[in-house]
């Protein structure tokens, strides 16, 4: 069976800006495949270059090198109005001077549909977001949430094959942000429209992606769904970025089957053999807070002391001593009232699990 | 440091000196005392102008039914439509290719957009009216129109760009991003927004173009007396009631246009949603 | 509505800019340069110029051509431009030392009261100059607003001459331009850090010195830019001198205007002009170079 042509490829593509003597360099040499029908993130810290390759995508920017696909098609070269892609502004853009139905029939009156069939669609996009009498009112007399679900489906009214979206959430609040994430995730599923959405911010990324791709400094970093992104980040960039994450220096002591044993000083942890390494070489472990499991200091795989101990509500956070070089920060559960935690300066058994602890490419 | 710039709150960094009341309050009187003396006498019934007798609007009667200030007003009401449609049309279309990106000869044009503004207008006057005489270009309403067009342009230029410049660039993104090709964006996104500048700039050229004298006087041809240029005339032969009547009118004109530009800039100041 | 523009963003662009340049430059830039070319051309007696070249215009700046055709030193154009100058400077001068205070005020007003303010100042500015210079003519003139209560008072006998001098046209340029110089001027007050003034009380200096010393130094960009600005427009003022100088007490462009109009001599006209713009020249220059000062000097 042959693979379905991937909504978006992004075949190599290189970005500067500027002239020739301080030229900014955007993307470097950046491929990524979307799929269709699929919720995919680009996430990084700004800066990253995902508002960059966004723009490119919608047409507002073109490539300095490399190419950029639409089902198969090639978009470089073309302008945003001859691309069926429709974008999702990070200030909404909604057109100050036209009515809300106004703004949302924009896109099909371009195409040059009839007046019918247009407030047709405007009529089935308002009931998509709730929001059926709105259509006569100005954008000023909206709320913000409110102007962003109308952003929302007036990219979506003239039924592009792939939605961009850039930072949308960014300026609602939590509450009003966390609404509108399930929101999202409702429509992509309801419309089987492929999104892409641009975001800085982690949690997002995470709840609502079939997919992420994280960015720094003009470079992928790593495309997978959530769940790899965070148990088997691939470098320090993606395990410090996404989460909290300790990481340990360690030397590659003996392979066993589909693992590798690597020794910390005389803890030793088990990793899963996902990179090709040779016996004595020096490696980074990658272990989430939360994989400690904590016990007895005389029945576990190793001890060390507590520096700190906060208490979070959900959980309690010990920072723990284990050798002069290292301090690990261990997550616990606060299981019940009556649990007792190791206390400041006392000792603490650290289990790790087998392949709780990934193996880092750098 | 920063919240006391522009801003004085005690009364020692106020630097206040109590006479300093006194006299903005006089000057306020200055500026506008001999106005209000010239409206003041517009409706002096005596034929003398400064001997003050009774109320009387005859002169304004008298004023308005001469024929010859008719056709003063008309001509100038002609002059500044012609121009103001003309030089605003002009001016937006530059404005508009000078809002966007850089160029080469991006600082020229704007330069020589901003000339008029520059020379004094005695130097601009004798030099057009020398160009007139030398392409053999009849003078009349035609060469005044030309004229004022030319000064009324940054007048007009300057409001359109300041709103332009204020503008949100995504729309046009959005507009793009939404099919619309360049002359769809520029209908529907741009010129929308643009109104409340365009409306300034036009007004503004108006009053310019009403309120000429000095290029009027060099460039118009027989019979093609502007209002300023009547007031002018009449000056010259010395003071008189029916100069005031006339001169008030003109001025009320103004007034009226500087009022409407006043409440145009305040819509200027952007149409924008905060959000 | 399928107009296709030009696809090439330069040629759109010239095609925008065209109107408003060509007509400036074939209408402005065009008509100086004439005038240029003029002045060095022999006079026609019917207005205009015959062809050939000559230096007449120039000379007849400071000379006279007497009837063997030697020239003898005459200085009457000399005073008018001197006059220009002079008359000029004292309305700059004027206008400074009225319209300093008058900004000092408006700054110090809250935000409302400053807007109402800034708005009464500028709305002469866009009325017609020649009624506002004509009801000066009524308050100065004779049996005006200002001798009639004192001839009724038996305070003088006879009219003051006020009219018609350089008084007149003195009172005449302040009263065009000095919102031009109120405004520049408030501009830079606007910025001004008015805590400076407190710590210059706090260091023993009285209220002038404080304003001497340390207001006017720092607001120099607005007060240089206010004073050039009225200078370079009372120097090329028109209104002033023929309405309020009677045409007795002529400056530079009634002279100009005269030899464009009776005295029938373009090029003469053609050389003062080109005098003006070099005195405008060279008070923008200075205003260039004074503004750069300024900016070294906040750096």
């Amino acid at each position: 069976m042959s693979e379905p042509t991937a909504a978006i490829t992004a075949r190599d593509v290189v970005k500067h800006y500027g002239g020739s003597t301080m030229p900014v360099v955007a993307l470097k040499h950046v491929s990524i495949e979307i799929r269709d029908n699929e919720f995919f993130t680009l996430l990084g810290p700004s800066g990253c270059g995902k508002t960059t390759l966004l723009r490119l995508i919608a047409g507002f920017e073109q490539p300095t090198k490399g190419a950029i696909l639409l089902f198969g098609d090639h978009l470089e070269g073309l302008d945003p109005n001859d691309r069926p892609v429709n974008t999702v502004f990070q200030s909404y853009s909604l057109f100050p001077h036209m009515t809300i139905a106004e703004n949302i029939g924009f896109g099909l009156k371009m195409k040059g549909e009839s007046q019918g069939a247009i407030d047709n669609v405007v009529k089935d996009m308002l009931s998509l977001v709730k929001m059926e009498s709105f259509g006569d009112r100005m954008p000023n007399q909206l709320s913000g949430g409110q102007q962003q679900r109308i952003a929302l489906v007036r990219a979506l009214a003239p039924k592009p094959k792939v939605l961009l979206l850039d930072e949308p959430l960014s300026a609602l609040d939590l509450k009003l942000r966390q609404a509108m994430r399930t929101e999202l995730k409702r429509l992509q599923k309801e419309t089987g429209i492929t999104f892409v959405f641009v975001t800085h911010d982690q949690e997002e990324a995470m709840s609502m992606s079939d997919r992420v791709a994280v960015m720094s400094e003009g470079e992928l970093q790593q495309l997978d769904e959530p769940r790899l992104i965070y148990e088997r980040p691939r470098n320090r960039f993606v395990a410090n970025f996404i989460g909290d994450v300790n990481l340990v220096d360690a030397t590659v002591k003996s392979i066993d089957g589909e693992n590798y044993v690597c020794s910390h000083g005389k803890i030793e942890f088990e990793v899963a053999k996902i990179l090709e390494r040779a016996v004595g070489d020096k490696v980074t472990l990658a272990i989430r807070p939360e994989k400690f499991n904590i016990g007895n200091p005389e029945s576990s795989m190793f001890e060390g002391t507590v520096t700190e101990s906060t208490y979070m509500g959900t959980d309690t956070y010990l920072d723990v001593q284990i050798d002069e070089t290292t301090n690990l920060e261990i997550r616990c559960q606060n299981e019940h009232l009556q649990q007792q935690l190791p206390g400041v300066g006392e000792a603490v058994g650290l289990n790790v699990p087998s392949g709780a602890a990934t193996l880092l490419e750098d | 440091m920063a919240s006391n710039i522009g801003r004085a709150s005690s009364d020692t960094n106020k630097g206040k000196i109590p006479w300093l009341k006194l006299w903005a309050c006089i000057f306020f009187v200055y500026l506008y005392g001999p106005i209000a003396v010239l409206i003041g006498f517009s409706f002096n019934d005596n034929r003398i102008a400064q001997v003050w007798t009774e109320f009387s609007t005859k002169w304004y009667t008298k004023a308005f039914s001469n024929e010859a200030i008719q056709n003063a007003i008309i001509n100038s009401l002609i002059v500044a439509s012609v121009a103001t449609v003309a030089s605003t049309l002009f001016a937006t279309m530059a404005a508009l290719v000078l809002s966007k990106g850089k160029f080469r000869g991006q600082n020229i044009s704007l330069g020589i957009i901003s000339l008029p503004l520059l020379v004094p207008e005695i130097a601009t006057a004798v030099a057009t009216l020398s160009f007139f005489a030398a392409i053999n270009l009849p003078l009349g309403l035609s060469s005044i129109i030309i004229a004022h067009i030319v000064f009324c342009i940054p007048f007009a230029f300057m409001p359109i760009r300041a709103r332009l410049a204020g503008m949100d660039d995504t729309l046009q993104e959005a507009g793009r991003d939404l099919y619309a090709n360049d002359i769809q964006v520029l209908w529907y996104v741009i010129l929308p927004q643009l109104k409340p500048g365009i409306f300034a700039g036009a007004i503004l050229a108006f009053i310019i173009s009403i309120d000429d004298f000095i290029i009027s006087l060099m460039v118009a041809g027989a019979g093609a007396t502007t209002l300023p240029l009547y007031i002018y005339g009449m000056i010259r032969l010395g003071v008189s009631p029916e100069i005031n009547a006339v001169s008030t009118v003109l001025f009320l004109i103004s007034l009226t246009l500087v009022g409407i530009y006043w409440f145009i800039s305040k819509q200027n100041e952007g149409t924008s949603y905060a959000h | 509505m399928e107009i296709k523009l030009p696809a090439n963003p330069m040629t759109r662009r010239w095609l925008g800019l065209a109107p408003s340049v060509i007509i400036i430059f074939v209408f402005m830039v065009l008509p100086i340069l004439l005038l240029a070319v003029y002045s060095f051309k022999p006079a026609d007696s019917y207005g205009g110029v015959e062809p050939g070249f000559s230096l007449d215009a120039w000379t007849q700046l400071f000379f006279d051509r007497d009837l063997d055709d030697t020239l003898i030193f005459d200085p009457v154009y000399l005073q008018i431009i001197w006059r220009s100058i002079v008359l000029a400077a004292i309305g700059t001068t004027l206008s400074f030392l009225v319209g300093f205070p008058v900004a000092w005020y408006i700054v110090q007003q809250k935000k409302e009261t400053r807007d109402i303010l800034l708005l009464l100042v500028t709305i002469p500015f866009w009325t017609n100059l020649l009624v506002r210079a004509y009801s000066w003519i009524l308050i100065l003139g004779k049996n005006g607003m200002i001798e009639q209560p004192l001839l009724a008072l038996g305070i003088i006998d006879d009219s003051l001459e006020l009219m018609y001098g350089n008084l007149a046209i003195s009172v005449g340029l302040v009263y065009s331009y000095i919102p031009l110089m109120i405004l520049p001027i408030y501009a830079s007050l606007e910025k001004l850090d008015f805590g400076l003034i407190e710590a210059g009380h706090d260091l023993y200096a009285d209220r002038f010195t404080v304003i001497r010393q340390i207001v006017i130094p720092l607001c120099a960009p607005g007060i240089v830019a206010g004073c050039i600005l009225v200078f370079v427009l009372s120097l090329g003022d028109f209104i002033s001198p023929s309405v309020l100088g009677g045409g007795k007490k002529m400056m530079l462009s009634n002279l100009i205007q005269f030899q464009f109009s009776s005295a029938r001599n373009w090029p003469f006209g053609g050389a003062l002009t080109m005098l003006l713009l070099i005195l405008v020249g060279i008070g923008s220059w200075f205003y260039i170079k004074a503004s750069r000062k300024v900016e070294a000097m906040e750096k």
